[in-house]
């Protein structure tokens, strides 16, 4: 076991390296709070603080920067003006949750190793290989940088919020990181295989940290190359980048279809645009806005899908978006009824139950797609056949019974050929007065069935189907879905509707 | 029969709402399934002794073409028999695919054999794929089915899968039905 370090003498060895005043605290075995004011928090400590004034420190800083933070530290208190005065912050005001992500250089992990080898070299009975002498550069500065940006951004740590990405940079990074070739060209053979795929970075943070401890460094070797400790740095680190990305939302509701010249999602064969519209864009056109996203951040998805000549009436079919890069983690009762009004206003398109839903509750949309039962209204025509009693007493089933479907031809050319055993759990049919040869179907059926193959057979594709059960000629002008067995999302009751 | 006609208010969407698809069908037949989704077009095909062979392709708009007998054909004369998808090195009805892109499927050409059909009068008739591609499914309903094969769509021999780059080149072999119908008069 190491023992214990004298800290007052240990403190002026880090202070005569050139290691500044949070540096020092990094290696006395902080708690997070005592970086928020680290002068008094070493003078607590009884540490002889370096004897300058803040302010000529601050000068000598700049000239002289922290032999292994390269001065992050005291970019932290600037950089958090930055974000705070940021064009691209404000239209993220009602989003009240934030998360940061920073991106220090890689150089830092080297200067943290140049320091840990220079103590194990200089207070052999104090350090080991095996444990940490200090808290990391990345722990406190984001314990740090959250706490500060909590108070002065007045919003809350969230995993979830809006994320706030920084980039920091050091001119002559890869030039030093080369050396590491050098002084382990055995830890490096990995990377250099690599090298081609990232031509941009020397070595990954990742790499560094797997493959470069003390226990595999020949500390002779290393010094051959690099100093210990660390060399005064000719330049502190700069900020190169802030950027913001707001929460990804999800929304969700029903919608109703009420064209039969209307594809759900946008129709192209190749480069073609088959038919003007769908169900997609006349809902996202008017929720992407609400939220400040471009429709093309916005991913739709659905309980199925109808095809293009095919109504969806009824409680409408269940539908919900991703919203990436949202500006707005809510939507109110009014605003929702408001956009629910707009889809309305196309007449082809309309949705209720527009709310926001989380994340894990779009399994009820994605899974279980076969366990949903659909019911569906058919048109038929007998042709030059005239329905009979017996034909509508034939298509009165109210048990259960299952077909054995091949693969549509028409969708033959995307799926896989398979014969799926499919469950028809009700048919009901009915006469239409004044129109002999036709017949309205209502079918209650497992999700996933091909309903006009059902009724027509498809050259006996399907069977048995309503075809071969009245052993005739059946076919199918027209399909309506008319419910969708799925309680999601919850039925939302508006106020003045 | 009153008692079969559709309730008004069974659903909020009443019966004029789905009946009104009908309307544009008062005055002409609604078209076949074939009709639909299909553009006919024909293999013109002899025996030696100038007996018509023709078949008819169904066409489907995403390149899935259905194969079989054309009704000029002379088997629909003779009267048909027997089918046989067990043709020379390989039976076509063991043909599996699997995935998206149908791997495993025989290759065609226009001219490779699919099934032979055999006649009251004991001849036989190859039946050919006519265009290039993956052979899909065959019909082999139809060995118990014989009297099918002269309808149009059920009738159908076999799935064949056109490979995009051939789909010109398959068609170039083909005669659509309005040229077939000039050639036959
Ligand atoms: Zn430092």
């Amino acid at each position: 076991m190491s023992e214990r370090i004298d800290s007052k003498a240990f403190s002026e060895y880090l202070y005569d390296c050139g290691v500044c005043d949070y540096c020092v605290l990094r290696y006395l075995k902080p708690q997070y709070e005592e970086f928020w004011d680290v002068r008094s928090s070493l003078k607590k400590r009884g540490i002889k603080i370096a004897p300058e004034s803040d302010e000529s420190f601050e000068k000598k800083s700049k000239t002289n920067p922290c032999i292994i933070c390269y001065n992050v530290f005291h970019e932290i208190d600037e950089l958090i003006q930055k974000i705070k005065n940021h064009e691209g912050l404000k239209k993220y005001n009602q989003i009240n949750t934030f998360l940061s992500s920073f991106c220090l250089p890689v150089l830092l992990e080297l200067t943290q190793l140049q320091m840990w080898l220079t103590l194990l070299d200089k207070f052999p009975e104090n350090f080991d290989k095996e444990r940490l002498p200090d808290m990391p550069i990345k722990d406190a500065v984001k314990t740090l940088l959250n706490d500060k940006l909590e108070q002065e951004l007045d919003k809350t740590f969230d995993p979830d919020g809006l994320m706030i990405s920084i980039f920091f940079n050091i001119e002559n990074e890869n030039e030093i990181l080369s050396k590491l070739d050098m002084i382990a060209p055995e830890l490096m053979t990995d990377r250099n295989k690599q090298k081609k795929k990232y031509k941009t970075e020397v070595i990954s943070r990742n790499y560094f940290a797997k493959h470069f401890q003390p226990t595999n460094i020949d500390i002779k070797k290393f010094q051959e190359h690099l100093p210990l400790p660390p060399s005064i740095p000719s330049s502190s680190l700069q900020l190169t980048q802030i950027s913001f990305t707001g929460p990804t939302v999800f929304v969700a509701g029903r919608y109703n279809k009420f064209s039969r010249h209307l594809s759900q999602s946008p129709w192209f064969i190749g480069e073609k645009r088959m038919s003007e519209g769908s169900v997609q864009e006349s809902i996202t056109c008017h929720v992407a806005p609400y939220f400040d996203a471009l429709p093309s951040a916005v991913t739709f998805m659905s309980s199925g899908r109808e095809d293009v000549d095919v109504r969806c009436l009824g409680r409408g079919r269940p539908f919900a978006l991703e919203i990436t890069d949202a500006t707005k983690t809510t939507l109110d009762s009014s605003t929702a009824a408001d956009i629910e009004r707009k889809v309305c206003q196309s007449r082809v398109v309309s949705i209720r139950d527009l709310q926001i839903v989380k994340r894990d509750d779009l399994h009820h949309i994605k899974s279980g797609e076969e366990e949903k039962r659909k019911i569906y209204r058919a048109l038929c025509t007998l042709r030059d056949k005239n329905v009979t009693e017996d034909i509508l007493t034939k298509l009165d089933i109210s048990e259960p019974f299952e077909i054995q479907q091949w693969t549509p031809v028409r969708v033959l050319h995307r799926r896989t050929l398979i014969k799926r055993p499919r469950t028809i759990y009700k048919v009901k049919a009915f006469a239409v007065k004044d129109k002999p040869h036709l017949v309205v179907l209502d079918i209650i059926t497992q999700a996933g069935t091909y309903v006009k193959e059902l009724v027509h057979s498809e050259f006996s594709r399907t069977e048995p189907s309503i075809s071969s059960i009245i052993s005739m000629d059946i076919d199918i002008i027209a399909l309506d879905v008319m419910n969708i067995e799925l309680n999601f999302p919850p039925t939302v009751v508006r106020e003045n509707a | 029969m009153e008692k079969f006609y559709l309730n008004n208010d069974d659903y909020e969407e009443n019966v004029e709402s789905i009946v009104a698809a009908n309307r544009e069908y008062e005055d002409k037949p609604f078209p076949s399934v074939v009709d639909r989704y299909f553009t006919r077009y024909h293999y013109k095909r002899s025996s030696s002794n100038g007996d018509n062979e023709d078949h008819l392709v169904l066409f489907h708009s995403n390149k899935v073409c259905m194969i079989m007998l054309d009704k000029n054909h002379i088997a629909f004369t003779k009267g048909i028999v027997d089918i046989n998808f067990d043709v020379g090195n390989c039976d076509r009805s063991q043909n599996q695919v699997k995935g998206k892109h149908k791997k495993g499927g025989m290759n065609m050409q226009h001219n490779t054999c699919i099934a032979i059909i055999k006649c009251a009068d004991d001849s036989q008739y190859k039946i050919v794929s006519c265009v290039q591609g993956r052979l899909v499914e065959v019909n082999d309903r139809l060995k118990t089915n014989l009297s099918k094969l002269n309808e149009e769509g059920n009738g159908y021999v076999a799935v064949v899968l056109l490979k995009p780059d051939n789909y010109q080149k398959s068609i170039n072999i083909l005669i659509d039905d309005a040229a077939y119908n000039n050639i036959k008069s």
